[in-house]
């Protein structure tokens, strides 16, 4: 029994959900004023190829001095949303969309163990599920999805972990990553570190190549990974995670996140 | 006694006296819109943190991104102590510079081993960066960088001439 819940908390996200990123015109600028950047928002399962639009009103941007601000208005068309932001200040801002939490139920039912699902948490769906269901589970989903932009030098307020939540505790400066250099992400829940998380990362392009050339990575107890990127150009990090929840609306907590960032070239 | 002497003279005298020469060259551009390289010479030491930044060429700030590895080592941290290094683009033709072994603060660095980059970026055209690892304080020695996609041969030279 343990190991089937262990091996549940490893499960990254749900397979049905469409992984909603961000990319960024520009992850470096160099000017003195103002300036905006562009950014594209999409749920898709391709790697920066553009799928689904998405609903931005969760996106928050946190300024240098980590002061959270919302974005202004946005297009959404049929295949993408996009923004754009405005950056003043120098120094980092952290821009995220985190979903308030979803919950569905899902179960298996009949001689074929049918696999269903209804939107819903635990409550809400009480009298929807057939009396024969089996293997009832209750999922609170959240999406994370973020980016860092910097104008002028780095600097590390935004980074700052909250303790809320599923979060990356940089060990490298996100805008800090280079091509042949060792980064490192942590990654915590509640300011705790995720162990044996399963995190993945793809250099932009799939579609112009046979290999995805994705990394599969492992957190160890502290909940770090490290990764040596060997080609420049963005690059979409996912993980996931289910853990049990003492909830009387849910029975498990899941989490995807990604994060876009830019590998510089050397 | 006579070590601290010894380390104080190799740190401050070779590097005032042999200055390192490096000379430019950027090549003629094809075509009649061809854009005048943003440019950066600068000076790393064997950890690969800047030393000190010789020259940039340069016109909008919005592009100095471009020089890559200039601006992540060297132009997003200190880009008011820069301007007294920062000119105007430059056309195709040869140009010098010399490093005369001082930091960015103006103080003599130690002698030892140093990288010298030159990193070009071009609108609507390339971006190469040549580096050359030199002797501070060693023997005489002169270094031929070949021409890359947006420089001509650069030609580094240490040591007295």
């Amino acid at each position: 029994m343990k190991a089937s819940i262990a091996a549940l908390a490893l499960l990254a996200g749900s397979a049905g959900a469409h992984p909603l990123w961000m990319l960024p015109s520009e992850f470096s600028l160099s000017t003195d004023e103002a300036k905006w950047i562009t950014v594209d928002a999409t749920a898709s399962h391709g790697v920066f190829s553009f799928d689904k639009p998405v609903g931005l009103d969760y996106v928050t941007i946190y300024n240098p001095a980590n002061e959270p601000g919302r974005i202004g208005s946005y297009f959404k068309g049929q295949r993408r949303s996009v923004f754009d932001l405005e950056l003043t200040d120098s120094g980092t801002y952290k821009v995220e969309l985190r979903s308030p939490e979803r919950y569905f139920t899902h179960y298996v039912v009949g001689k074929r163990n049918t696999q269903r699902r209804i939107f819903g948490n635990k409550q809400e769906v009480q009298g929807q599920v057939p009396e024969a269901a089996r293997e009832v589970t209750t999922v609170a989903m959240q999406n994370i999805s973020a980016f860092y932009v910097t104008k002028q030098g780095p600097s590390r307020q935004v980074l700052a972990p909250t303790g809320k939540g599923f979060e990356l505790d940089a060990l490298t400066h996100p805008s800090d990553i280079v091509v042949g250099e060792e980064a490192g992400f942590r990654f915590i829940f509640n300011g705790e570190p995720v162990k044996d998380l399963k995190v993945e990362v793809v250099p932009y392009g799939t579609n112009y190549r046979d290999d995805r050339r994705q990394t599969e990575l492992v957190t160890d107890a502290k909940g770090q990974v490290y990764f040596t990127p060997e080609q420049g150009g963005p690059h979409l990090l996912s993980t996931g995670m289910r853990r049990p929840v003492d909830s009387p609306l849910a029975d498990q907590a899941g989490v995807n996140y990604l994060l876009t960032f830019e590998a510089m070239p050397e | 006694m006579k070590k601290p002497l010894l380390a104080l003279m190799l740190c401050a005298a070779p590097a005032m006296a042999q200055p390192v020469n490096i000379e430019i060259s950027l090549p003629e551009g094809s075509g009649g819109s061809h854009y005048r390289p943003y440019v950066a010479v600068w000076v790393e030491n064997a950890q690969q943190k800047t030393v000190k930044t010789l020259a940039v060429w340069r016109k909008e700030d919005d592009w100095l991104k471009d020089m890559r590895r200039w601006w992540r080592k060297a132009g997003r941290y200190d880009k008011g102590e820069l301007d007294a290094v920062t000119s105007a683009t430059r056309k195709p033709g040869q140009y010098r510079l010399s490093w005369d072994g001082t930091d960015q603060a103006g103080k003599p660095v130690a002698a030892g081993q140093y990288r010298i980059h030159v990193e070009a970026a071009r609108e609507h055209g390339s971006r190469s960066l040549v580096h050359q690892v030199i002797e501070l304080g060693g023997e005489p020695a002169r270094y031929h960088l070949k021409p890359t996609e947006e420089l001509g041969d650069v030609i580094i030279s240490t040591g007295a001439h």
